[in-house]
C-alpha cells in the first residue's frame, strides 16, 4: 500500500492526524504533491458519492472535510516551494453574509465542491463585506458564494456585492447565493448570478458558471 | 377570572430518574463554573464581574459559581400573571397549568399548490384575527403569524409584527429580540395597558448576542416577564446525545435566567426549549422527529420539575411536510401530546406548517382541534358521586335501558369529550351529500367565516397611538439606514 493510498484512506476514515502525518511523508521522501491532492480528491468523491446516494450522512462529509483540511496545507506547502500549479476547476470564495453565524449549509457546499475538484477558500460565518472583497481580491476567485440563513441577514448579500462593484471587480467575479431565506427573485432582484436551493445543486450551478460540464 | 388553559390532572409523564436528574443538573452547573458562556454585552460582563463571576473580557467568557445560579433558580416565580386587554384574556402561567400559543412561519402557503408565498400585512392581520376568535390560542410569540411581510423591511419586521397583533389579538404576546424592536414592543405594551413577555434566545453552544441581552434586560426593567431560550440542533450546535444536549442546553438558559435575575431580581421566566436532533441529510432541525419528544420530557422533568420554573416548547409546532398532511399531522400530534402531559406550561403549536418556513390559517383552526383534544386528555378523569352515577346505574339496569335521554348525559357529555369543530364526523351518507368534504375544506370555509364575523374593538385613541408608535419606529431604523 503505497503513502497515496494511506492518505486516501485517511480522509475515508476522517483521521486527521494520520491524513496530516501521510502527507508529510509524501513531502519528506520527495513524492509528488500533486499526487497527493489527487488522492485526497479521491476520497472526496467517494465521500461525496456516499452522501448523494444515501449510504453516508453530513458527519461523514464534514469528518472527511477534517481530515482533508489536515493534509492540504502541507502538500500546497510543497507545491509552492517547488514551483508547480495545482490542478482545480477553479477557486471559490465562500462564506456566511455579516450578522449570520449560521455555517452548516456554506460548510455542507464547500465539502461537496472540495469533492468535486474546485479550490474553495472558507471565509467564515459573519463575514463583512469587505472581507469578501478582500478575498475575491486576493484569490482571484472565479465565484464568490454567499450564504444567509435568516431575512434578516439577506439583504447583507446585497451589500457585498455593491462592495464588490465599488471595487470594481464585479465583473471579474460569478456570484451564487444561497440560504433559508433565499429565493430566485430575491437572486435576481440583488442582482446574484445564481440560485442553489440545495447543496448539490450549488455544485452543479458551479459548474454551470464557468462552463464546465456537468 | 383568566383564560383557562388546561389544568394537568395527573402525575406528569417522567423519562429520568432521580439519579438522572441530578447527573444533567450537576453537569450544568461543571459546564457554568469551568466551561463559561460567552456574552457579547459589556455591560452583562460588568455584571457578572459585579457579583462574584470570574469574567474573562478578552473571550467574553463569563463562569458563573454554582451557589449563584441555584440562588437566582430559587428567586423564579413558579407562576406568574400576564395581562390580557380584558380580564377573558388575562392568564396565569406556570403550575401545572398548560396554555396554547400559535406557531410561526416566515411566509405563507398556497393551499391548492403548496408553494409559499409572502404575505402581505393585510394577511398578516387576518390571521390574527383567526387566532384572535380560537378558543386554543392563549398568547402569541414575536413574529407570529407571518415573520416575512411584503414591502416591510427586515428591521420593522418585528415591530410590524408586534403592532398587527396589539390591534388586533387581544391576548398577551411576546417581543423582540432582533435590532432592538423590544423598544416598540414595550411602548405598545404600555399604550394599551397590557403585558408582554421578553424573547431571550441562545446562540448555541453557549453563547448570548447583544440583540438577546439588551432585549431580556431593558424588558426586565420595564417589569415584565423574560423568556430565556436555547435552540441547539443535537449533533451541530449541540452535542448529538440527549444528555449532553439537555446539559448544554441547561447551562445555557441558567446562565441567561442568572443574567436576567441580577438585573432585576424575581422576574418572572419562561424557560424555553427549541431543540431538535440534526437532518443529517440537510443539515436543518429534524421537524419532527421523535427526539423532539425525548429531549422535551427530559426538559420539563427538569425545569418543570426540578427548579419548578414554567417551560415553553416551540420545537412541536413545525413538521417537515410541506403540505398538510399525513406526515404533518403525526410530526406535530407525537411530540405535542407528550410534551403536554409531561408538564408544559405554554406550547407554541398552532398555524406552523414546515419548518418555520410557512404558516396557514386553515391549519391554525385545525390544530385549534388538536390542543383541544390534547388539554381534554390533560385534564384527566374526574371520579365523584356524581361522574361514577351509581344511582343512574341501578335505575336504568341493563337493556331495554339507555341513557341518551337522561338529564346525567346532557349535563356530563360535553365536559367528558372536546367536541372537534373542523373535523369530519359525518356518516357517509351525509358525508357525501355534503360534498365529500375533509377537514381541511372545513377549515377553508371557517376561515372565511371568522374573518366576516371578527369585531374590532381596539379603541380609536390606541389604534391611533399603536400607529404613532410604528411610525416612530420607522424614523429609528430610517436613521440607522435600516429601513
Amino acid at each position: 500500500m503505497s503513502v497515496f493510498d494511506d492518505l486516501k484512506s485517511a480522509v475515508i476514515e476522517y483521521n486527521q492526524n494520520k491524513a496530516a502525518a501521510s502527507a508529510q511523508t509524501i513531502v519528506d521522501e520527495g513524492l509528488d504533491p500533486l499526487e497527493g491532492l489527487d488522492a485526497i480528491s479521491e476520497a472526496m468523491t467517494y465521500v461525496g458519492n456516499g452522501y448523494s446516494t444515501g449510504t453516508l450522512w453530513l458527519p461523514d462529509l464534514v469528518g472527511a472535510a477534517g481530515a482533508s483540511q489536515a493534509a492540504m496545507p502541507i502538500l500546497e506547502e510543497e507545491i509552492r516551494k517547488r514551483g508547480q500549479q495545482s490542478k482545480s476547476l477553479g477557486t471559490i470564495v465562500l462564506g456566511t453574509v455579516a450578522g449570520d453565524i449560521h455555517t452548516i449549509g456554506k460548510s455542507m457546499v464547500g465539502v461537496l465542491l472540495v469533492a468535486q475538484g474546485f479550490r474553495v477558500v472558507d471565509v467564515g460565518a459573519d463575514t463583512p463585506a469587505s472581507r469578501f472583497v478582500e478575498a475575491v481580491r486576493e484569490e482571484t476567485a472565479d465565484i464568490l458564494a454567499l450564504s444567509a440563513l435568516l431575512t434578516t441577514t439577506a439583504p447583507q448579500m446585497g451589500k457585498v456585492i455593491d462592495a464588490l462593484k465599488e471595487a470594481g471587480l464585479r465583473d471579474r467575479v460569478k456570484i451564487m447565493v444561497g440560504g433559508g431565506a433565499i429565493t430566485q427573485e430575491f437572486a435576481d432582484m440583488i442582482g446574484a448570478d445564481g440560485y442553489g436551493s440545495t447543496a448539490p445543486g450549488a455544485v452543479e450551478l458551479a459548474k454551470k458558471m464557468l462552463n464546465l460540464p456537468v | 377570572m383568566p383564560a383557562k388553559g388546561y389544568t394537568q390532572g395527573f402525575k406528569p409523564l417522567t423519562i429520568m430518574t432521580e439519579e438522572q436528574v441530578e447527573a444533567i443538573h450537576r453537569g450544568s452547573l461543571d459546564v457554568l463554573e469551568h466551561t463559561g458562556v460567552r456574552f457579547e454585552s459589556k455591560r452583562a460582563l460588568k455584571l457578572f464581574e459585579k457579583n462574584g463571576c470570574n469574567v474573562d473580557h478578552e473571550t467574553r467568557r463569563v463562569r458563573i459559581p454554582p451557589g449563584l445560579v441555584e440562588e437566582c433558580l430559587r428567586l423564579c416565580p413558579s407562576t406568574f400573571h400576564l395581562k390580557g386587554r380584558t380580564p377573558k384574556y388575562d392568564l396565569s402561567i406556570g403550575g401545572r397549568t398548560l396554555h396554547w400559543a400559535a406557531f410561526p412561519g416566515m411566509r405563507g402557503i398556497d393551499i391548492d399548490t403548496w408553494e409559499p408565498r409572502t404575505p402581505t400585512i393585510q394577511d398578516n392581520h387576518d390571521a390574527i384575527k383567526i387566532l384572535a376568535d380560537l378558543e386554543n390560542v392563549h398568547l402569541l410569540p414575536s413574529y407570529t403569524p407571518y415573520c416575512e411581510l411584503e414591502g416591510v423591511a427586515p428591521s420593522m419586521l418585528l415591530p410590524t409584527s408586534c403592532w398587527s397583533q396589539m390591534k388586533y389579538l387581544r391576548k398577551p404576546v411576546r417581543i423582540g429580540q432582533a435590532e432592538d424592536s423590544h423598544i416598540w414592543g414595550i411602548q405598545m405594551a404600555q399604550a394599551l395597558g397590557v403585558d408582554v413577555f421578553a424573547a431571550m434566545e441562545s446562540a448555541p453552544p453557549l453563547t448570548w448576542y447583544g440583540d438577546a441581552i439588551n432585549c431580556a434586560w431593558d424588558v426586565a426593567e420595564a417589569g415584565y416577564p423574560v423568556e430565556v431560550g436555547c435552540g441547539a440542533v443535537l449533533g451541530g450546535t449541540g452535542p448529538a446525545t440527549l444528555a449532553a444536549g439537555m446539559v448544554s442546553s441547561n447551562a445555557e438558559v441558567m446562565s441567561g435566567i442568572v443574567l436576567v435575575q441580577l438585573v432585576r431580581p424575581r422576574t418572572p421566566i419562561l424557560s424555553n426549549a427549541f431543540v431538535f436532533p440534526q437532518n443529517m441529510r440537510t443539515g436543518a432541525p429534524g421537524f419532527g422527529r421523535i427526539g423532539i419528544s425525548l429531549f422535551n420530557v427530559m426538559y420539563n422533568q427538569m425545569w418543570r420539575g426540578k427548579y419548578n420554573i414554567p417551560t415553553m416548547f416551540g420545537s412541536s409546532g413545525p413538521g417537515n411536510s410541506k403540505s398538510i398532511d399525513y406526515q404533518l399531522g403525526y410530526e406535530k400530534s407525537i411530540a405535542t401530546v407528550l410534551t403536554a402531559i409531561s408538564g408544559a406550561s405554554i406550547i407554541n403549536y398552532v398555524g406552523g406548517l414546515t419548518g418555520e418556513l410557512s404558516y396557514h390559517p386553515a391549519l391554525s383552526i385545525l390544530d385549534n382541534d388538536v390542543a383541544g383534544m390534547i388539554g381534554r386528555f390533560l385534564e384527566g378523569v374526574e371520579v365523584s358521586d356524581d361522574t361514577l352515577a351509581l344511582d343512574l346505574i341501578q335505575q336504568i339496569g341493563p337493556i331495554p335501558g339507555f341513557f341518551l335521554g337522561e338529564a346525567h348525559t346532557r349535563e356530563w357529555w360535553q365536559k367528558e369529550q372536546y367536541v372537534p369543530v373542523a373535523s369530519d364526523q359525518l356518516t357517509y351518507p351525509e358525508w357525501e351529500a355534503a360534498g365529500k368534504k375533509n377537514a381541511l375544506d372545513y377549515a377553508k370555509e371557517m376561515v372565511d367565516q371568522m374573518l366576516a364575523n371578527y369585531q374590532h374593538d381596539l379603541p380609536e385613541e390606541q389604534d391611533q397611538e399603536l400607529d404613532r408608535i410604528l411610525n416612530e419606529a420607522r424614523h429609528f431604523y430610517k436613521k440607522k439606514g435600516l429601513a
